[in-house]
């Protein structure tokens, strides 16, 4: 019989590295939302965001948890957190559209100039005034230091200078955009909108789930809102999520 | 026990100088032996092996026993064969008390021409008698690897393969039973042509027998999937490795095959061995007969559904558990869409594999996916259908479950949600036709931090520094454009520079000297002062420009006179230098009190 002991060096074999925390936890409740048990699963995506794991994935899962679970507000604004991380995912998109569509009553529409800005997000507008700049100041430097070549760079330094400032420009309306109003998303079935901010105060006009409203001001548990027919009230703070950034 | 004394000295187990002293105690012994067992005389004739290649010499050995002929015979010669005497060996066998002696007459046999071969017997005198051999038969065969001491081979299926199916193809690494042991392994990869490798796996090896001798198999299986059809090459596949040989009558070692190994008497060699390429016909799947239902498993398959609860409301999950069994590629196989099940709105399954031999052939692939029932009307589970191409029967298959029976009631379905109608609300919406997107699968990349760059001061604070650079270049700009339309003022820098410089020279030299040296440059550090305040060469001041030019322009007296003085001091040191001031450092300190107030001078 022949000896073959080290024969078994050559065979290859599989290595299998171990999954990290955050990505078993996402296969975990992606894992729950496919058996149907969507609220779980939205619990286990806020766990995630909780320990810092904020994607638009997770954001983004989250919402159709959310929506399969019945929480059409709570979805819309998971998909609109999502949409600001990856505003061109055409995923999230489709879905918060068909979210939106569910949506009864009076509601915020964005207008177009909106929908334009938020094509990108606000680092990747900066990021595009950015280059411009930094190259209308590397070029004026260079001219600076050497004036024979100015003529030569002038009309670039002002073609640079130019896009900067256009950019400059539209990047500030972008901020102006996403932080110069606050937004919300009303989350209870039925959000009472009332002439003041007391329980007592007569209501004005009921909001629906998912509706989108902008908010005024606020005052302890109230808040003030513009609601999407141009009616403004004072809605309960329970009855509503603000959406950041 | 054996002793071989010939066997011990080739294999040079004994040195030199032992073999000598024990030669006459050898020589003794074989006489002794041939005498006391001269009655019992025989002789057989065999050959190392019975089947080789042309060229390739066969030892033929005449082993006599009990008696040695003075001479070595002549063998017949036989067509095609060259016949040479390589020489004789002995042995002195102890067995049981009893020795013996044997002498063994070895010639090399090589074959010219493939073909069938007899030695004829031969009749050998040995004292007066007469030994007869039996003839031996040779078989010499074109050049043949499994002549060799090891070869490969590749054993592709004895039939033509399909698209998508999978084929087993092995790898056989064949040893002559002469190889003890093999070490350091190095297999190459096996070189397909448009086939997925699935994987391979090493399956126990086998003795076999065949015309050239015994042989150990070693066999590696590769489980292939073929991607195209045509005529597509398997290999080649190469090897090599450290064979541990048996010498040509030699003793195995009986712990070799137990991998211990523990007498070493073989020698160790080199093998190289390499399996030819050999080409494998791929049909393509046929077109006539394919299923609705068939997208793509090739194989053999069985099918089985569970599914529950079977007792919902209407909106609620039902759990389904597909279990398809079979060989095949199982990783590659989908559950095919249902339109049986258009009741029911379905997720994406989830699946698990499950291969249940070793080369990855056979299995089971479980799915399961959640199907939740939209009306109230639905009575049962349609069967699932599934299809296949059986590469065997060369057909396809159909496969259907059980329907399930199932008891839905109307209830409400996955909450939708609870709207509240408002004074504008118009009618209630339709509910939707289609539903949201699937869930990601991937995490993606995690957002590092919400704030936004324009609101880090990082951020404007890296940005502030190209403006800051900007702005000392235009400053050095126009510093630099400032003194060029201004000659005067720019000759005044240099020659205040050329001062500066002086001065520190000039306190060197008043610590170490020469005298000379320090003098002469404090002459030019007073024409440079001059020169800067008068606006003039520095090699058109003199001591007369005292007189002339500053006193005029208001410098006091005491000034003047010093001036002179120092003046005085500079032209004796160039014309006069015997007489000189050596104490350097109170000149030096003079000069120093002395140009504030040559720079204060306005003119």
């Amino acid at each position: 019989m022949v000896g073959l002991c080290t024969w078994g060096a050559t065979t290859t074999g599989l290595c299998a590295l171990p999954e990290s925390t955050p990505g078993a936890a996402f296969e975990e409740a992606n894992r729950l939302y496919e058996r149907g048990l969507f609220a779980e699963a939205a619990q286990a995506y806020d766990r995630l965001l909780q320990q810092g794991f904020r994607s638009a994935a997770v954001l983004y899962n989250r919402g159709n948890a959310f929506f399969k679970a019945g929480q059409l507000g709570r979805s819309i604004a998971s998909y609109r957190e999502a949409l600001a991380l990856a505003p061109r995912d055409m995923e999230i998109r489709t879905n918060l559209r068909f979210a939106r569509d569910q949506v009864r009553g009076p509601t915020l529409q964005s207008s177009a100039v909106q929908d334009a800005f938020n094509l990108l997000t606000l680092n990747e507008w900066t990021a595009l005034a950015v280059v411009p700049f930094w190259i209308t100041i590397l070029l004026s430097i260079v001219s600076l230091w050497q004036p024979l070549w100015h003529p030569r760079l002038r009309p670039v330094i002002r073609t640079f200078g130019s896009l900067t400032l256009i950019l400059a420009t539209l990047t500030v309306a972008a901020a102006a955009l996403r932080y110069g109003q606050r937004l919300g998303v009303v989350i209870a079935a039925s959000a009472p909108v009332r002439n003041g901010p007391f329980e007592e105060s007569p209501v004005l006009f009921q909001l629906s789930d998912g509706a989108e409203i902008r908010i005024i001001e606020s005052k302890e548990h109230w808040f003030r809102i513009q609601a999407g027919s141009g009616q403004s009230g004072w809605i309960h703070r329970d009855h509503l999520t603000t959406l950041t950034g | 026990m054996r002793i071989g004394w010939e066997t011990m000295r080739q294999s040079a187990l004994l040195p030199p100088a032992i073999e000598r002293a024990f030669r006459p105690v050898h020589r003794l012994a074989c006489l002794w032996a041939l005498t006391g067992s001269c009655w019992g005389a025989m002789v057989t004739a065999n050959v190392d092996r019975s089947v080789a290649p042309v060229g390739e010499p066969i030892t033929f050995t005449l082993n006599f026993s009990g008696a040695e002929p003075e001479q070595p015979p002549e063998i017949p010669v036989v067509t095609n064969l060259q016949i040479t005497f390589l020489g004789p060996s002995r042995q002195v066998i102890v067995s049981n008390g009893r020795i013996s002696s044997s002498v063994s007459l070895n010639y090399a046999v090589t074959a010219r021409e493939p073909g069938e071969y007899v030695i004829p017997a031969l009749q050998i005198p040995v004292g007066n008698q007469v030994l007869r051999t039996d003839p031996v038969q040779l078989r010499i065969v074109r050049h043949d690897p499994r002549t060799q001491l090891a070869f490969m081979r590749l054993v592709l299926p004895n039939r033509e393969v399909f698209v998508g199916e999978v084929f087993p193809v092995e790898v056989h690494l064949c040893l002559r039973d002469r190889v003890e042991n093999i070490a350091n392994v190095q297999l190459s990869p096996l070189q397909v042509e448009s086939c997925t490798q699935l994987r391979h796996v090493r399956l126990p090896h086998r003795t076999e027998r065949n015309e050239f001798g015994q042989f150990t198999v070693i066999p590696l299986q590769y489980s292939l999937v073929a991607a195209r059809p045509g005529s597509l090459r398997i290999g080649p596949v190469d090897c090599s490795f450290v064979a541990e040989i048996t010498p040509e009558g030699g003793r195995r070692d009986p712990f070799a095959g137990l991998g211990l190994g523990l007498f070493r008497s073989g020698e160790t060699r080199p093998v190289s061995v390499s399996a030819e390429p050999q080409w494998l016909q791929v049909r393509p799947l046929p077109e006539d007969g394919v299923p609705p239902e068939f997208n793509g498993a090739v194989g053999r398959f069985t099918l089985a559904l569970q599914a529950g609860p079977t007792n919902v409301a209407v909106g609620d999950p039902i759990t389904v558990k597909v279990q398809i069994r079979g060989r095949g590629v199982l990783d590659a196989l989908k559950l095919p869409e249902q339109p049986d099940w258009h009741a029911f709105k379905s997720y994406p399954p989830t699946a698990n594999t499950e291969v249940t031999d070793p080369a990855g052939l056979e299995g089971i692939k479980t799915f399961e996916l959640i199907l939740v029932p939209q009306t109230a009307e639905v009575r049962e589970l349609p069967p699932l259908r599934f299809a296949f191409f059986d590469p065997e029967t060369r057909t396809y298959q159909r496969l259907a479950s059980a329907p399930v029976p199932l008891q839905v009631r109307a209830g409400a379905p996955t909450p939708m949600p609870a709207l509240a109608m408002d004074r504008t609300a118009g009618p209630a919406p339709a509910l939707p036709t289609h539903d949201i997107l699937g869930l990601k699968q991937q995490l993606g990349a995690l957002a590092v931090g919400s704030t936004p760059w324009v609101q880090q001061p990082v951020f404007w604070a890296v940005h502030s520094l190209p403006v800051l650079a900007w702005i000392c270049a235009w400053i050095w700009r126009r510093h630099a454009d400032t003194l060029a339309s201004d000659p005067r003022r720019q000759r005044m820098r240099e020659a205040r520079r050329r001062v500066r410089h002086t001065l520190v020279h000039l306190q060197k030299l008043s610590q170490t000297g020469p005298p000379e040296a320090f003098y002469a440059a404090l002459f030019r550090l007073l024409q440079e002062q001059i020169a800067e305040r008068l606006d003039l060469p520095a090699s058109a001041i003199t001591e007369a420009v005292i007189d002339e030019r500053l006193r005029p322009a208001g410098l006091p007296d005491d000034v003047s006179n010093e001036l002179h003085e120092l003046f005085q001091l500079c032209n004796q040191a160039r014309y006069a230098p015997g007489g000189l001031s050596t104490d350097l450092p109170t000149v030096r300190r003079r000069v120093e009190a002395l140009l504030p107030q040559l720079q204060q001078l306005q003119i």
